[in-house]
């Protein structure tokens, strides 16, 4: 008997102290309490359990320097979303947080987690020149909610091809849809590494049309901004519409069930993820895809190379066809922003923000890099971003923001560290891929994609969004394999449509625009 | 002795093809992983070769002198260990207990219990709770308290004590032995395999420990190496497939997406304790299984 | 009044097993019961904000009129039956058949070789059966193709996939699962074995007359358990999944994830959450219910 209640009050005394016990590393108050903004990343100097000495030296070295301390909340890249909705419905979190895209700050706007910012920034003057001047505020009936933390340069979609088998075929790098299906045959078919097998494939892609979006675009039939389904706003039209009924869509999935049935592209461009698309093409057997141009300009010849070490690549901003302007878009704004109700000294908070990130020069690159010293360093008027004496990789980055190319800071080229050489090599590639997205919007195959226009604000299309996803990839699979007719996937698309009742959604969005634009939209798309 | 007879020996031979090739299929993607935690010369890999191009210990070298990853790999083992002896220690009590069928209030335990195994508040109420009781981010009480009683591991460890013969219980019981003597000193060294095995299981579970990890931990030297296996695995594979579609031009996208290797080398080291702790634990699986053989 | 039908309830030997169960009576009190009110998300209109109002049955209402919901949920219950067809039993005939093996160290070897697959992760299987059954450059199909046949796109044809997905489930999780089997088996008295051997019965005889029965009670207890997560299947599906097969391998808890209803509506969630453990309570009743009649001593599994 006394065993067992010795055994019982040890097993329960256990967990009892832990409950009870303080929490280590109380701060002591001080004399002046700098302000506090609470922060989350998706991640903060790499992922959650990285680094941890850096991460804690970077927020002492922070608030040493600028005097402003910064609570950082690590949540985990992949559970972001979730992690972040739970830890705010719960007070656990406030401050200046970061969120995906306007959708996120819509559903905070509804469930009344965050504050509008207007009453407490309208008389700051480096709000008013960085994010009302640059239009980079997102705002939802009349009133001011998110701050965009801005974009990288050139981090856009473009469509990389090999550019050693474009040469040893005697083609140019394609600039129309008719192009690309020959140059795709010839790769499939003309031996192009020359190694005497048929053994190469022209174009590849991963979740079906989000990496061939462009051919799409350029039969005039638009997808959305991540090419998952044809409800896009059209900055011809100026409205939202579905591209599913315009005629141009018949002629899309003709071309891709020509491409197709050929075997000119890739047969599990469905099944593929990002990583299989990735490695197919590394592995040097595939000659191109439409991805992220950074990745297929700068970061896959390495590695292509390791296989094939004749290999190199070229871009494409815009293929033309039927459609001959604004055909692929650049997604301008990026992540945001939003600020916690709850928060202490919301004013002082936000404005503090503000200030130190956006006019103040070393704390911007301090918030986008890390540790002035280690992450990254002055070098004249470039900013170097440091490597790490171990492993000889670029140092992880603090990402608190980001840069955006009108941003003040803009000005300020970064570079990584290395040779003159190697750095004279990566401001080259940094000027090439600005200049591809420049001509792009100089001679208008371009076009931005700003708030407001990137996502649909309409509660009925969120509703239906997946449901219409799937029916859309339905239609792309049996039009791309030949099961269906392109007429007939068409009609099987606007039966469905009805009954989901789309219709209604889009005249939502429509009409979302025209309360915050002022202006009615032109909304000429046809019915289901 | 008795001699096998031919069909028995057949059956010995088919068994031993049968079971020889299943293994093998088994090892393959084991072995699969091994050859890209050694290989740093795998690029563009769609292939299934097993002999690495380059090898290498590198990855290795970088798991093991990278703090963000050696220290979740001792978080983790701190907590298995406690935690797999603080949950054996309870549900065993509780298997006891409940094993005794004319004790007043069985019926209502055991369907308190069956309710837990399928019905939760939810998400945010946890949190609320494990916040009211103060035990955010307090490692490793907040991986271990909120489930360290398995309502599953107490159904099978009540289970085998039934087999136990009751007559053992009585005759102590007429020796004047306490109940809880009866437990620690017959009862529990007879359940020696089912405790092996659900220590097994626990042991396995604690050491995956993830969803709580992230929800419950803010610290970054607290998190298990599970949360570490799967960031690196995210930024690899793309289980987010949204995360990439929608986070544009973050400065991160702009960072090596080959960590493949890496993620191999762990892989590996996680696979490793039940490697070495399994065999020591199938002894106490072999006894039963041994004297049959033997008989044969 | 400390009595129950004439006996006396607090007897030394009843504290302490009352003792004995504190601890867990406690864990399920703090951890289970104290959050459970939440449940009741799935009958109101509750924001993050706070409690709107009671909408009674209007969340169900609203999930089961959803388009692909019952789709998803007939899918659901497709892979729950070759669950039971195939993944459940596989265990079994593993344990006995590595009970028949002689060779000590062999036995060995497999057992914990066997265990492995069950430690790698979902996605990397997934991605490394996807390169197996690759139509263009997969090990089956340069089989297929060296024997003259024609490739065949695996992933792509909905009604093989539950197939290839129960096959799939079998091949990680059996070396693993055998466990349990395994300790019971362990706990089978020899003594048995040897009065059959000297009775005259061959090894066939002994496993199904003295194996088989010894390991029902474990295998009638997992069967009865296992209802408990019977509608649970989320992430083996999600990383095998893709577009061209999503007729088949769309399951509720894909379903409900890819309508945001997990991260970002609680009552919705909840609701789901709900419907599913109904479901889950009655068949382990049920399950319990039978396993009376089947049990020796009339008792039930629970």
């Amino acid at each position: 008997m006394r065993k067992i209640l010795a055994l019982l009050a040890v097993l329960l005394l256990l967990p009892g102290l832990a409950v009870t016990a303080k929490g280590t590393g109380e701060k002591t108050a001080t004399a002046k309490e700098p302000i506090e903004i609470g922060m989350s990343e998706f991640q903060f100097m790499g992922d959650v359990s990285d680094w941890p000495d850096l991460k804690a030296e970077y927020l002492k070295e922070f608030e040493k320097k600028f005097g402003v301390r910064i609570k950082m909340n690590l949540i985990p890249r992949n559970n972001y979303m979730e992690k972040l909705y739970l830890m705010i419905s719960t007070g656990e979190l406030t401050g200046m947080i970061r969120v995906f895209g306007a959708q996120d700050v819509l559903k905070c706007i509804d469930d009344g987690t965050i504050l509008p910012l207007d009453e407490y920034v309208k008389d700051n003057p480096v709000y008013q020149k960085e994010f009302v001047g640059y239009d980079n505020t997102m705002t939802s009936d009349g009133r001011t909610w998110g701050l965009f933390a801005g974009y990288a340069r050139s981090g856009i979609f473009a469509r990389m091809w090999r550019k050693d088998w474009l040469d040893k075929l005697g083609l140019k790098a394609p600039e129309t849809v008719e192009e690309l299906y020959t140059a795709a045959k010839l790769m499939t078919e003309n031996d192009p590494d020359g190694n005497g097998k048929k053994d190469t494939v022209g174009l590849t892609s991963a979740s079906g049309t989000w990496c061939i979006g462009d051919v799409f675009h350029a039969y005039d039939a638009r997808l959305n901004d991540t090419q998952s389904n044809s409800i896009t706003w059209d900055p011809v039209e100026n409205a939202w519409g579905d591209s599913m009924l315009k005629p141009g869509m018949v002629d899309a999935l003709k071309m891709m069930n020509a491409l197709y049935k050929n075997g000119y592209l890739d047969n599990e461009f469905f099944t593929n993820k990002g990583s299989n698309m990735r490695d197919k093409i590394i592995s040097g057997k595939y000659g191109s895809t439409y991805y992220w141009m950074h990745w297929g300009l700068r970061d896959a010849p390495p590695m292509i190379q390791k296989n094939v070490p004749t290999a190199t690549t070229t871009a494409v901003a815009a293929l033309k066809g039927t459609r001959t302007t604004l055909i692929n878009h650049i997604v301008s704004n990026g992540v945001l922003h939003v600020l916690v109700k709850g928060t202490k000294n919301p004013k002082e908070v936000v404005n503090s923000f503000i200030n130190l990130f956006y006019d103040n020069k070393d704390a911007h690159f301090w918030g986008r890099f890390g540790i002035e010293g280690k992450n990254w360093k002055w070098d004249g008027n470039k900013v170097v971003q440091m490597k790490d004496p171990k492993t000889g990789n670029l140092m992880p980055t603090s990402g608190l923001i980001d840069t955006h190319p009108k941003f003040g800071f803009a000005k300020y080229p970064v570079v990584p560290e290395g040779s003159a050489d190697d750095q004279a090599k990566a401001i080259a590639m940094q000027n090439l891929m600005d200049k591809i997205m420049d001509d792009g919007l100089a001679d208008q195959s371009l076009f931005n994609v700003t708030n407001l226009y990137d996502n649909p604000r309409s509660p009925k299309y969120n509703a239906i969004v997946a449901d219409l996803e799937r029916i859309f990839n339905e239609v792309i699979v049996k039009a791309t394999t030949g099961e269906l007719s392109p007429e007939n996937a068409i009609k099987y698309y606007r039966d469905n449509m009805r009954k989901l009742g789309t219709a209604a959604a889009i005249e939502e969005m429509n009409a979302a625009l025209g309360l915050a634009t002022g202006r009615k939209a032109d909304t000429k798309w046809k019915n289901y | 002795m008795i001699q096998p007879s031919r069909s028995e020996r057949i059956f010995q031979a088919f068994n031993f093809l049968f079971l020889g090739l299943f293994t093998l299929a088994l090892l393959l993607p084991v072995l699969y992983v091994l050859r890209r935690s050694l290989d740093v010369g795998a690029f563009g890999e769609t292939s299934l070769s097993l002999i690495p191009r380059e090898p290498s210990l590198f990855y290795y070298k970088a798991v093991l002198q990278d703090r963000g990853v050696y220290q979740p790999f001792l978080n983790s083992l701190i907590l298995t260990v406690v935690g797999t002896l603080l949950s054996i220690a309870l549900e065993s009590m509780a298997a006891y207990s409940l094993s005794k069928r004319d004790l007043p209030g069985n019926r209502l335990f055991i369907y308190m219990m069956v309710v837990t195994m399928m019905f939760s508040g939810g998400l945010v109420p946890s949190y609320l709770l494990i916040k009211g009781l103060g035990l955010i981010d307090k490692f490793p009480w907040v991986l271990i308290l909120p489930s360290c009683i398995g309502a599953w591991n107490i159904f099978l460890i009540r289970n085998y004590y039934w087999s136990i013969p009751a007559s053992l219980n009585e005759s102590a019981r007429i020796d004047g032995a306490q109940e809880f003597t009866i437990f620690s000193r017959i009862v529990l060294p007879l359940s020696i395999p089912v405790i092996a095995a659900i220590a097994l299981f626990t042991g396995v579970g604690y050491w995956n420990t993830f969803f709580s990890a992230i929800i419950y931990i803010n610290t970054p030297s607290k998190f298990t190496f599970a949360v570490k296996l799967r960031e690196i695995l995210a930024l690899q594979m793309e289980m987010q497939n949204q995360f990439e579609r929608l986070a544009v031009g973050q400065e991160l996208l702009l960072q090596n997406l080959n960590m493949e290797g890496l993620y191999s080398a762990m892989i590996v080291i996680s696979m490793l304790p039940i490697i070495l702790v399994y065999p020591y634990l199938q002894k106490h699986f072999a006894k039963g299984i041994m004297v049959g053989s033997i008989k044969g | 009044m400390s009595s129950l039908r004439g006996r006396r309830v607090f007897t030394q030997t009843n504290i302490t097993l009352y003792l004995m169960f504190l601890p867990a009576f406690l864990f399920f009190l703090i951890f289970a019961y104290l959050p459970m009110p939440g449940i009741l998300i799935a009958f109101a209109d509750y924001r993050v904000s706070g409690f709107k109002k009671w909408v009674g049955l209007e969340n169900f209402r609203y999930i089961f009129q959803l388009p692909f919901f019952w789709e998803a949920f007939g899918n659901t219950w497709r892979f729950v039956i070759l669950r039971y067809l195939f993944t459940f039993p596989a265990p079994i005939l593993f344990a006995l058949l590595l009970n028949e093996v002689r060779l000590k160290a062999f036995q060995k070897t497999v057992q914990t070789v066997s265990t492995l697959p069950h430690f790698i992760s979902w996605v990397v299987i997934a991605g490394i059966w996807s390169t197996i059954l690759s139509p263009n450059s997969g090990y089956v199909n340069n089989v297929i193709k060296a024997l003259g046949g024609t490739p065949i796109f695996f992933f792509s044809k909905p009604s093989l996939f539950p197939w290839l997905f129960t096959g799939i489930s079998v091949w990680k999780e059996v070396g693993y699962s055998t466990i349990i089997y395994l300790a019971a088996l362990a706990g089978i008295n020899p003594e048995l074995y040897e009065s059959a051997v000297i009775d005259g019965a061959g090894r066939f005889k002994q496993s199904l007359y003295i194996t088989l029965p010894g390991l029902a009670q474990t295998i009638l207890v997992v069967f009865v358990l296992s209802f408990s997560g019977v509608l649970n299947l989320f992430e083996p599906i999600y990383v095998l999944q893709n577009q061209m097969i999503i007729s088949t391998s769309e399951v509720l808890d894909t379903y409900t994830y890819k309508l945001g209803i997990v991260q970002a509506k609680y009552p919705l969630a909840t609701a789901v959450g709900f419907f599913k453990s109904t479901i889950a309570l009655v068949l382990v009743l049920a399950a319990n219910f039978v396993s009376r009649h089947v049990t020796e001593d009339k008792q039930s599994i629970l």
